[in-house]
């Protein structure tokens, strides 16, 4: 309701607006009849008594209103508008008398403009001071027992009709001009806000769009640093492969020679010559040793080395390594002795590396074993034997190798020791046996890359146990090893 | 292949076009006794050696040859009736396991690795000769 204080500015304005475009439209309307009135009055000289006047007041009242309007504030403008519609009527008055003054019924039309140009309830204000305007002039003119008559008491309740309808209506016309401008501004509001969010969204598109950007970058950077390691790497294994390959060759003319002159094979030597042979031929021994176990270890430590795992017989690879074990207890008292549990299962290994490690462990038991029996034992663990027979998980499913000796042994605080890369038991010992320090520490990578696990049990002066395990080969295993190349399981199962 | 009654008196060949390496082993294998044993440099002369032998049993191979590389010889050899069914073993510096793997696939009988152990290879001749496979 526009005379209510209202926190939209906005709306005041609005409806203010509206009020003055009307009140222009009925000043332009005044002005217009009186022209009209004026000209009326100068062609027709008998009704011009009345209208001369009358437009002359509408005249002046248009011009006066228009200044102010043009000039001041808006509600002179229309006081004096107002002021000016009265006094014409009034202006009447020196025509007809009361009760017979048609104009006093254009009241209510005052009435009606004051409550829409001013505000509603002002009508009621300017109805009452009509009536009390007119019944005044009334009076002057003599005829105040009129007032109290029908047509003046119809003029004022119809003044104050008007005031109520106008009133009303301007409320109502009013409220609808608010909820129009309300639903405008909330249309408004909800643009804005969409406007913000489509802004909101695009940024975050943006945003994403930089983001894919950086990502794919990043992936591509990623891409480049993994392609540039691999090839690093691969640039070093050639490099060790081919170092490998170049130091082997000339340790094969220092190893063989020496060999060849330290046998006397071409002549005898003096003692010292001997010995400088010996040292000769031990040292070029010694280098090939550390060359390998240092090929592996590079291999190993990147990760490199890939198992060909098949289904195997264990008693296979046995073969392989013990045919070396055997020629190295030469000069020895050693016995070699062989326990197989009956029926072992196929095992799922890379074989070659299997005999790496089990040759790795049987030349260390004779390495430590002056006299005395080497025994080299295989067996299932109970949980296979449990799967074997059909019941039970054969997750846990291994077969135990051993290689038990009866030599020096290993003190309990070096047994872990044993297994770190470039460590022995002792110092000393390493002098008087050699070895490079690297064989335990790969047999026990080997072994768990194959899922099985090395361990060493020993009591010092009595000997040394080394355990590891290997995963039995499951039914699905073999029948894809016999689908791959059957002739190669056959071949083994041969052996 | 057939077994040698005296490992002596078998026919070996070496191919290896490393002058010391075949030095080494043929002192060691002459002053071993063996009695019959030739030496190459390459495959390429190869066969009128073979036709010329009255049998082969053991030829020792290197791998890392000039030209003609060790699996393309094995190839030969294995064509060839005098060599088919004997025993061949690679001799090679390259120990890379794929290399021992790849040995094992094309048909070499044993896998000797260089440098050659002076101590051991009589034994592995007379092993080899008697039908024994060496992989380590």
């Amino acid at each position: 309701m526009s005379n209510e204080p209202t926190n939209e500015p906005r709306l005041e304005e609005y409806t203010q607006s509206l009020r003055e475009d009307s009140f222009v439209a009925l000043l332009r309307s005044l002005g217009i009849a009186g022209m009209i009135l004026l000209c009326g009055s100068l062609i027709s000289n008998s009704r011009g008594a009345l209208a001369l006047p009358v437009s002359g007041v509408f005249l002046a009242t248009y011009w006066l209103s228009n200044f102010i309007r043009v000039h001041g504030p808006y509600r002179w403008a229309v006081v004096v508008f107002l002021a000016g519609a009265l006094a014409s009527i009034i202006t009447t008055f020196f025509f007809y008398r009361l009760p017979e003054n048609p104009f006093i019924f254009f009241t209510p039309l005052v009435v009606v403009i004051a409550g829409i140009l001013l505000r509603p309830r002002v009508g009621f204000v300017v109805a009452t001071g009509t009536s009390l305007l007119l019944a005044g002039a009334a009076v002057v003119g003599g005829d105040q027992a009129q007032v109290l008559q029908l047509p003046f008491l119809a003029s004022v309740m119809l003044g104050y009709l008007s005031a109520t309808v106008a009133m009303l209506s301007s409320q109502s016309f009013f409220a609808a001009v608010e909820w129009a401008i309300d639903s405008y501004h909330k249309v408004e509001r909800r643009e804005t806000q969409l406007f913000e969010s489509e802004k909101q969204l695009q940024r975050a598109l943006h945003e994403k769009e930089y983001l894919n950007s950086q990502l794919s970058t990043s992936n591509k950077e990623l891409e480049r640093a993994r392609a540039l390691a691999e090839y690093a790497n691969r640039m070093k294994s050639q490099f060790v492969a081919n170092m490998s390959h170049e130091l082997r060759t000339p340790l094969n003319a220092i190893i063989g020679f020496s060999y060849i002159l330290k046998q006397e094979l071409k002549g005898p030597l003096c003692a010292d010559q001997q010995d400088y042979m010996s040292r000769i031929y031990d040292s070029g021994n010694y280098l090939l040793k550390l060359l390998n176990d240092v090929l592996d270890d590079a291999k190993l430590e990147a990760g490199r080395i890939d198992l060909q795992c098949e289904p195997t017989p264990l008693e296979s690879v046995v073969l392989d390594a013990q045919v070396t074990a055997s020629s190295l207890t030469l000069g020895k008292s050693i016995e070699l002795r062989q326990e197989f549990a009956v029926d072992l299962p196929l095992v799922y290994i890379d074989r070659m590396r299997v005999a790496q490690v089990l040759l790795n462990l049987l030349s260390n038991a004779v390495k430590f074993t002056e006299r005395g029996v080497i025994t080299l034992r295989a067996y299932p663990t109970a949980a296979a034997l449990r799967a074997a027979n059909g019941d039970g998980w054969a997750g846990e499913a291994y077969v135990v190798v051993e290689v038990e000796d009866t030599g020096i042994g290993i003190a309990k605080e070096h047994q872990t020791l044993i297994f770190e890369e470039f460590r022995q038991a002792d110092e000393s010992l390493s002098r008087r046996y050699g070895g490079t320090g690297l064989g335990l520490p790969i047999s026990k990578r080997l072994v768990e890359l194959h899922g099985g696990e090395l361990h060493v049990s020993s009591m010092i002066g009595h000997g040394s146990t080394f355990q590891f395990t290997l995963p039995i080969a499951t039914e699905a295993q073999i029948l894809a090893a016999n689908d791959r190349h059957g002739e190669l399981v056959a071949y083994d199962e041969e052996l | 292949m057939t077994v040698v009654e005296r490992a002596e008196d078998a026919y070996i060949i070496l191919i290896e076009d490393d002058p010391n390496s075949y030095l080494v082993v043929e002192e060691l294998v002459k002053h071993a006794g063996f009695k019959h044993f030739y030496h190459r440099s390459n495959g390429t002369k190869l066969v009128p050696l073979l036709e010329a032998l009255p049998q082969v049993d053991l030829i020792l191979l290197d791998i890392g040859l000039p030209g003609e590389d060790g699996f393309a010889v094995l190839k030969r050899l294995r064509a060839h009736p005098q060599s088919a069914r004997a025993h061949i073993a690679a001799v090679t510096a390259n120990i890379m396991h794929h290399t021992r793997l790849r040995a094992k696939d094309a048909g070499f009988d044993s896998f000797i690795s260089k440098p050659i152990r002076p101590d051991k290879i009589c034994d592995q001749i007379r092993g080899m000769l008697n039908g024994h496979a060496f992989w380590w």
